[in-house]
This record gives structure tokens, C-alpha cells and sequence, in this order.
């Protein structure tokens, strides 16, 4: 791989393809590069790089543990000793939201992975098989999708005790739609390239030309809007926390710091309070959007530097 | 005949369902390959030709396309009657194919290494270093000499003459007893055209392999083929031997292919062409189906199709000759 020629054979061929004199690119190389010439795609990267890294190692960075409370400690603006203040127990604003992130990141890659998968599994059958197979499961789809989804949602989340896994589950139910639909809009028109009727006729079986053959080929799609996704999903459960049916306290969440916060008086007497976890849904989702959009150019052949 | 028959088709009926209306593509299509034998079908564009392999390997395009009649027998089988996972084992490993566009028919993300296993893997129940060890070998028979080094390369490091001796290296993996090749060498410059017409030609006589070749080139029918099958709209129109079609072709739309192509021999000013286009398959007259187009015809011809008619050991559809006869 690493040493340039494969040429072996007659030179009319080599001199006929000048491209095999070239150092290799593998395609996963050429997207990367594309990637990291996008410096909005950059920033987006670095931005939640940092807020990963933090949310996972929150008990190194921080003293105070999310739930311990100290009622002498009010409201306290930002300090030396609390970098973005205390809420109204007394909690260390800053402790909260490195373990609010944590909640905020899991619940949206969780509830990603899972919805992709399904989505991918149901569109990749739905658009390789097509006809009867295709009709039920989009018509399956297209019923779902005509659900006022955060209406459910809310019902959804007052009949079961709200927590992190039926939020996870919910979120799972109704995220995977989207996927499907794309999916099975990107197998339609794989379905019918030559390297697939190439390979049914060397007898290779449906499972593994939908899975091995034309999956990988629809990668590039999938992985964008999944990124897109985990920020949506971050911005719902902000939404359902924000209502009180999300991450339940004292379980810090982004989502429920605002909640907290919403009280009038003590957003006029306590800035800090409601502006930081806002101010970590914003950059994270931002930066999903950012690094999603990267993708999508970097995955895009026609798109070049 | 000393060799027996490979693969019989018989009144082969592949037609498209359009709507309300019916698309006879292969429209009662006869066909015998022996054993070891190269047998050419050509024909215009649009004549039939890749419908009737496709219907071989039973892969037309569905929903749209279906097979309505006809019997396709191989190995004493009816590959039109068994079960499609019977199927699966035929495809690759009895039959196999190769496609005009090596650019295309090779998947993009994956290594040559996993395309040429996979096949090894699934009908030769080969292990994972076997299979790696029967792909190095494979890629060595059909001319790299790096061989081991292309097993990680993507498809899109090689070159189209490359490709297709991919293609090929994948498609005689599993020892086939017929490989179908749809115009393998169109999409290729001449110097690497003869090469892989080569290259086929020397494989099937090492591994005594029977080929189907699917071409409009009259050029590569006269250096390879054995037999040749003339397809006009879906039906067989004349077969003979390469010599006889060359020497003394009966049925005017082989003569007007071979007078369209030019000759060293001849010094002409203009070539000859066959007036007119293939008929679409909604469009096909009531009688002959070349009558429009035939320099030759007379009454009969618009009215009366013409009969698949043996002459010694030619086949033709033409009432030139039916007369000759009676």
C-alpha cells in the first residue's frame, strides 16, 4: 500500500494511467484532508473535543461534587472558588455542567447510535428490496413522522416516571425515521450500480451486498446526519428537562440548569445562573452543526477545496 | 456433434411490464453453448442481448422485468424452475460474468483482496487465508506480478485494463463452467482490448470454459468466437460459425453489420450502413421484424414472421431462404 507502483504489467498501462506513479490517497484520507481545510468544521471539532474530554474526566477538574449542596454559598457570582458561580443550593455551576454534559452527550449518543441503527437496518431493506417490502415499511414510517412527536413526547414522559432510559427509549422511537428515509433514498439509486448486479452474479448473498456492499457506499450520508442529529437531540432534551419531563434533579442536566434558573427574580439577581448551561447547549450543538457540515462537504466528490 | 451441450435456452421469453404495456425484450430466444465453446451474440443496441444473459444468471431487473416463458437448462437442470438460494450457488460458481464498464462493477470501498475472497469464502468454503492465498495466485493468472501488493488496493488505483482483469480473476475464482461476458472489452483502448480478449481466450482453454460473449464488435467476434448468434429485437435471426458468417452471411441484417464495418481489402469511399434504427419493442412490425429496414424484402415479409429455419448446420429466420428450400 505504502510504496506507489503496482504496475506490473505491460508499461502501455502505466503510461496510459499516470495516477499509479501518484503516492496513494485512500478515500478515507482525501475526506479527512477535505475536513480539516473547513475551519468552521475545525473549531466545531476542537469546541466539543474540550467538552467531551471535561464532561469524562469532570471529577479530576472540579473539587465539588454536582449534588452537594451549601445553603451559605447561595447565588454567589463567579469567584476563584466557584468559576461560574452557585445556584440556589449553593451547587458549583461549574461542577453541574461537566456532569450535566456528561447526561446531555449520553443521552444524544446513545439515543443516536441507537436510532441509526434501526434507521439504517429498516431503510437498507426497504430501499434494496423495494415493491411490497418498501410500501409497508415507509407507509410504517410516514405514519410515525405524522406523529406530533413533542406532544407525545410529553404524554409519553407524565405516564412513565421520567428518567435517562425512557428518554433514551423515546428518543430512539421517533429518531430513527429520518435515518430510514435517507437510507433507503441513498440504496434506491445504489441499488442499481453495476458493482451490485456484479456482485449478485457471482452469487454473493442479499445479506452481505446490502451490508458489505452498498452500506459503506452510503456511510458518508449517514455519519452527517447523525452528527446533525446528536445535536437535535441535545436541543430536545434541553427542551423536555427545561418543562421538568427530562433528566430528573438533583441528576444535573443542561436542560434542567435552566429549568432551575427560570425563576424572574433570580435571573435578574443571578446572571451567571441561566447564561452558562444555555451558553454549553448553544457551543455543543453549534458544533455539531459545524462539524456535520464539514462532513457533508468532505463527503461530497463534487466539492473540492 | 461430439460435445455435449452446456447450457440450452429454449423459447426464452423476457419481457417488461410498462404500465398496461408489454415490453417483449427477449422474445422466444434459442441458444446452445457446448462445452469449451466460445459462442458470440451480437446485435444493434436494444436488440436483447444483455436481457437474455441477465435472464441466464435470472438477475432481470425487478420489479419491471420477468421472465414469462421459455427453459433454461444447464447441467440437466431447469435454472428457471429452482429455488433462488439454488440459484445463488449457481451464480459465481457454475456461471459467472463480467460487465463492459470495469470502472463500475468493481465497489468502490472495497479492497480487490475483499472482493476476490468474498466469492472464495461463500462457495468454496475456503478459510480467510486460503481464500487470501487462491486470490494472490488468481490475480498471478491473469498478469499481475505484484499480486499481493493489489489484494489491499482500492479499485480506483488501477487502471480499466487492470479492472477488468480483476473482473476476471473474480469471475473464474470458483473454476465456472460458463463465463458470461457482456461487452468486456468496449470500454477499453485496443492495445488493452487485445489483451484481455487474449487473456480470456488462453483461461477458457486452460480450464476448458465455455464463454458467452455479449458484443456489437465484429472485430473481437472474428478473433475469438467459435460460433455466432445474430440477435435482432429479441429474436435469433442467424447462427453459424464464425467462418460461414464472415465468408457467406445469409440473412440480410448480418450482411448489412458485416458490410458496415470497414475492410483492409476493399477500397470503398463511403461505408455502407443499415438504413434506420431498431424498432423499440412497442413499435415492432407485424411481420418480420428487419422487413422495414431489409433491402431484400418483399410482400411476405410485412406480413408473416419468418421461422428460426436449419440449413445444414446454420440457423435462419428468413423467407429468402424458406423459399430456397420449398
Amino acid at each position: 500500500m505504502t510504496k506507489i507502483n503496482t504496475v506490473n504489467e505491460s508499461s502501455t498501462e502505466a503510461l496510459l494511467n499516470p495516477n499509479l506513479n501518484r503516492k496513494p490517497d485512500t478515500m478515507f484520507k482525501i475526506i479527512v484532508s477535505k475536513f480539516f481545510k473547513n475551519k468552521l468544521a475545525v473549531i466545531g471539532l476542537i469546541f466539543l473535543t474540550i467538552i467531551i474530554l471535561s464532561a469524562i474526566f469532570a471529577p479530576l477538574l472540579t473539587p465539588y461534587t454536582p449534588e452537594e449542596q451549601s445553603l451559605r454559598d447561595r447565588l454567589l457570582p463567579p469567584s476563584s472558588d466557584h468559576l461560574l458561580g452557585t445556584d440556589k443550593f449553593g451547587r458549583d455551576i461549574f461542577t453541574r455542567i461537566l456532569y450535566g454534559g456528561q447526561i446531555s452527550l449520553l443521552v444524544g449518543f446513545i439515543s443516536i447510535l441507537g436510532s441509526v441503527t434501526i434507521g439504517a437496518i429498516v431503510g437498507s431493506i426497504a430501499g434494496y428490496f423495494g415493491g411490497i417490502i418498501d410500501s409497508i415499511l415507509m407507509r410504517i414510517v410516514d405514519t410515525l413522522l405524522a406523529v406530533p412527536t413533542l406532544f407525545l413526547l410529553i404524554t409519553l414522559v407524565t405516564i412513565f416516571t421520567p428518567g435517562i432510559d425512557k428518554l433514551i427509549y423515546i428518543f430512539i422511537l421517533f429518531g430513527w425515521l429520518g435515518t430510514a428515509r435517507l437510507v433507503r433514498a441513498e440504496f434506491l439509486s445504489l441499488r442499481t450500480r453495476e458493482f451490485v448486479l456484479s456482485a449478485r452474479t457471482m452469487g454473493v448473498k442479499n445479506r452481505s451486498i446490502i451490508f458489505s456492499h452498498i452500506l459503506p457506499n452510503a456511510m458518508g450520508p449517514i455519519i452527517v446526519s447523525a452528527t446533525l442529529g446528536v445535536g437535535g437531540i441535545i436541543l430536545t432534551e434541553a427542551a423536555l428537562s427545561y418543562l421538568g419531563l427530562g433528566i430528573q434533579p438533583p441528576i444535573p442536566s443542561w436542560g434542567n440548569m435552566l429549568q432551575d434558573a427560570q425563576n424572574y427574580t433570580i435571573m435578574l439577581k443571578a446572571w451567571w445562573y441561566p447564561t452558562f448551561p444555555g451558553l454549553m447547549i448553544l457551543i455543543t450543538v453549534l458544533s455539531f452543526n459545524f462539524i456535520g457540515d464539514g462532513l457533508r462537504d468532505a463527503f461530497d466528490p463534487k466539492i473540492n477545496e | 456433434m461430439l460435445m455435449s451441450a452446456l447450457l440450452e435456452v429454449k423459447n426464452l421469453k423476457t419481457h417488461f411490464f410498462k404500465k398496461k404495456q408489454v415490453i417483449p425484450a427477449v422474445d422466444g430466444m434459442d441458444l446452445t453453448i457446448k462445452k469449451g465453446e466460445t459462442v458470440a451474440l451480437v446485435g444493434e443496441s436494444g436488440s436483447g442481448k444483455s436481457m437474455t444473459s441477465l435472464s441466464i444468471m435470472r438477475l432481470v431487473p425487478s420489479p419491471g422485468g420477468k421472465i414469462v416463458d421459455g427453459q433454461i437448462m444447464y447441467d440437466g437442470k431447469d435454472l428457471l424452475t429452482i429455488s433462488e438460494n439454488d440459484m445463488v450457488d449457481i451464480r459465481g460458481n457454475d456461471i459467472s460474468m463480467i460487465f463492459q464498464e470495469p470502472m463500475t462493477s468493481l465497489n468502490p470501498v472495497l479492497t480487490i483482496g475483499d472482493q476476490i475472497t468474498e466469492t472464495l469464502i461463500a462457495h468454496q468454503k475456503l478459510s480467510q487465508r486460503e481464500a487470501k492465498k487462491r486470490a494472490v495466485e488468481l490475480l498471478e493468472m491473469v498478469g499481475f506480478s505484484r499480486a499481493k501488493a493489489i489484494l489491499n488496493d482500492y479499485p480506483h488505483r488501477l487502471s480499466g485494463g487492470m479492472r477488468q482483469r480483476v473482473m476476471i480473476a473474480i469471475a473464474m475464482s470458483c473454476n465456472p463452467k460458463l463465463l458470461i461476458a457482456d461487452e468486456p472489452t468496449t470500454a477499453l483502448d485496443v492495445t488493452i482490448q487485445a489483451q484481455i480478449l487474449d487473456l480470456m481466450k488462453d483461461l477458457s482453454n486452460k480450464f476448458d470454459t465455455s464463454i458467452l460473449l455479449i458484443t456489437h464488435d465484429l472485430g473481437v467476434v472474428s478473433e475469438v468466437a467459435d460460433r455466432v448468434i445474430v440477435m435482432y429485437c429479441g429474436q435469433v435471426v442467424e447462427e453459424s460459425s464464425v467462418n460461414d458468417i464472415f465468408e457467406n452471411a445469409l440473412h440480410p441484417y448480418t450482411q448489412g453489420l458485416i458490410n458496415s464495418v470497414p475492410s483492409i481489402d476493399d477500397d470503398i469511399d463511403r461505408l455502407e450502413s443499415i438504413e434506420g434504427n431498431v424498432p423499440t419493442p412497442d413499435q415492432f412490425p407485424t411481420g418480420c421484424r428487419f422487413a422495414p429496414r431489409c433491402p431484400k424484402a418483399f410482400d411476405k415479409c410485412s406480413l408473416h414472421m419468418p421461422t428460426l429455419k436449419k440449413i445444414d448446420e446454420r440457423s435462419i429466420r428468413c423467407f429468402l431462404y424458406e423459399e430456397e428450400q420449398s
